[in-house]
């Protein structure tokens, strides 16, 4: 089991060889947290980059008291909404289809099932980017509520209202988006 | 007790907030609400599906950049080691020599009369003395250092041009063409990273007011992280003048909101200082 922790303490006292380590067990994990913030596989990779190369310049930042984890998330959403504020983005954004066959089930189940997939991440798309985030930070990077406020700048009630808020949002979106595929 | 509670207390128990579900009272609450069961069943289904699929997977090509970047990293690293160590052994080199002319009075005194023999009878160029052949010795160095600087700042490859960012050290402070390319790399490089090294070495080299105004007016130009390094030493080093016109960016929204942050932070910070 690698301990994360331990080599970005690596990394800062001059070992960088240890943040290829990191880099090979979050790059993809980064990845899909770009993507489903709706941005294409191309920026998404930049995005990853541009993480890492802040991992990087701002290791000396890097105390231990909260995960490795925790803090990658921190930068990477940071890099997510300067990327954002930049170039101001609009909902209409690449959809993330993350959606592969199950070889086990039926065709007829596999079909509805990549349906649902594919309207829970067009309404994830089309909600606003402030509650996308915490619902992505949450539901897909899983990090604890006390994490999520800590990098959003809130405190934890604000969250949960925010969160309540964003599913609120999603379901109507969801319906809306459920609507017209059935017209 | 009401339903958006009931709601949020379901999303932390799917979210690994909460470590118990609905207690009995919520679930009749739920089962007695419609709107609220259809509600606690999409969260439902939205926690719970996709827990199967693959993730997207990034290209090879994220693979090759971010290995580059590690290689300039580990390369500058080596280089600023390497540039250390060269003047470790310089000073090692100096601090022998001096010991070795200077053993005792009777000995000083002979090499002395020796050494203004020796000068005596070898023919210096165009009648020099020894410190004025000693320095222009050191002018011609600093001299080839500033050419092989200028030389790699203005190559293709990034680790090259970080390279001779370092070689940059060893030349003299004053050499305008080498302090104007460095400040040429900072507003205009392509690479964060050798923005910064060429920030960092420019600094080093001496701050003085002409080139406290030209980074000034690069900071709006600037990207966060070299926002950040500038306000870092432009607080830390400059003068009043660079604090009021930091501040006067903060306010008409230049700075990135983490800088603008930063910037407050080191005003702070540097205030408690001066007043200790």
């Amino acid at each position: 089991m690698i301990d994360e922790n331990e080599l970005m303490l690596q990394v800062q006292n001059g070992q960088l060889e240890s943040l290829a380590l990191l880099f090979e067990n979050n790059k993809v994990r980064l990845f899909n947290f770009f993507r489903r913030m709706g941005n294409s596989p191309e920026i998404s990779e930049d995005l990853v980059q541009e993480t890492f190369m802040r991992v990087l310049s701002y290791r000396s930042t890097f105390n231990g008291s909260a995960s490795f984890r925790t803090w990658l998330y921190g930068i990477a959403r940071n890099t997510s909404v300067d990327h954002y504020r930049k170039y101001k983005q609009s909902l209409d954004h690449e959809e993330f289809d993350d959606t592969t066959p199950d070889d086990k089930s039926s065709l007829c189940e596999q079909m509805v099932e990549q349906q649902s997939h594919s309207l829970f991440n067009k309404a994830l798309a089309s909600i606003p980017i402030e509650l996308r985030e915490i619902l992505v930070l949450s539901r897909y990077s899983q990090l604890k509520y006390e994490e999520i406020a800590l990098m959003v700048n809130c405190n934890l009630n604000t969250l949960k209202s925010r969160m309540t808020l964003a599913v609120s949002k999603l379901k109507e979106s969801y319906n809306r988006l459920n609507g017209e595929e059935l017209t | 007790m009401n339903a958006q509670d009931i709601l949020a207390a379901k999303v932390a128990y799917l979210s690994g907030n909460a470590q118990t579900d609905l207690t009995p009272q919520m679930q009749q609450a739920v089962e007695k609400d419609d709107k609220l069961k259809t509600e606690i069943a999409f969260v439902e289904a939205f926690w719970q599906t996709n827990d199967s699929s693959a993730p997207e997977m990034p290209s090879s090509k994220l693979d090759a950049r971010f290995y580059q970047m590690l290689a300039m990293a580990q390369a500058a690293q080596r280089n600023a080691i390497n540039s250390d160590n060269d003047a470790k052994s310089t000073d090692g080199l100096l601090d022998r020599l001096k010991h070795w002319l200077m053993p005792k009075p009777a000995l000083q005194f002979a090499m002395m009369a020796g050494i203004f023999s020796l000068g005596y009878f070898t023919k210096l160029p165009s009648g020099e003395t020894t410190d004025v052949a000693m320095n222009n010795l050191q002018q011609q160095v600093q001299s080839l250092n500033s050419l092989v600087a200028l030389s790699m700042i203005n190559n293709q490859s990034a680790s090259k041009r970080l390279t001779g960012i370092s070689y940059t050290k060893q030349t003299d402070v004053s050499d305008q063409t080498l302090n104007n390319a460095l400040l040429n790399m900072i507003n205009h490089d392509k690479s964060t990273s050798v923005r910064l090294a060429a920030l960092d070495a420019l600094f080093s080299r001496g701050l003085n007011s002409k080139l406290e105004i030209d980074l000034l007016n690069s900071v709006a130009e600037q990207n966060p992280l070299v926002q950040i390094e500038m306000v870092r030493l432009l607080i830390g080093f400059g003068s009043e003048v660079a604090q009021t016109k930091l501040k006067a960016a903060a306010k008409s929204g230049v700075l990135d909101a983490d800088v603008k942050e930063l910037l407050e932070q080191q005003i702070a910070a540097k205030s408690q200082l001066q007043s200790i």
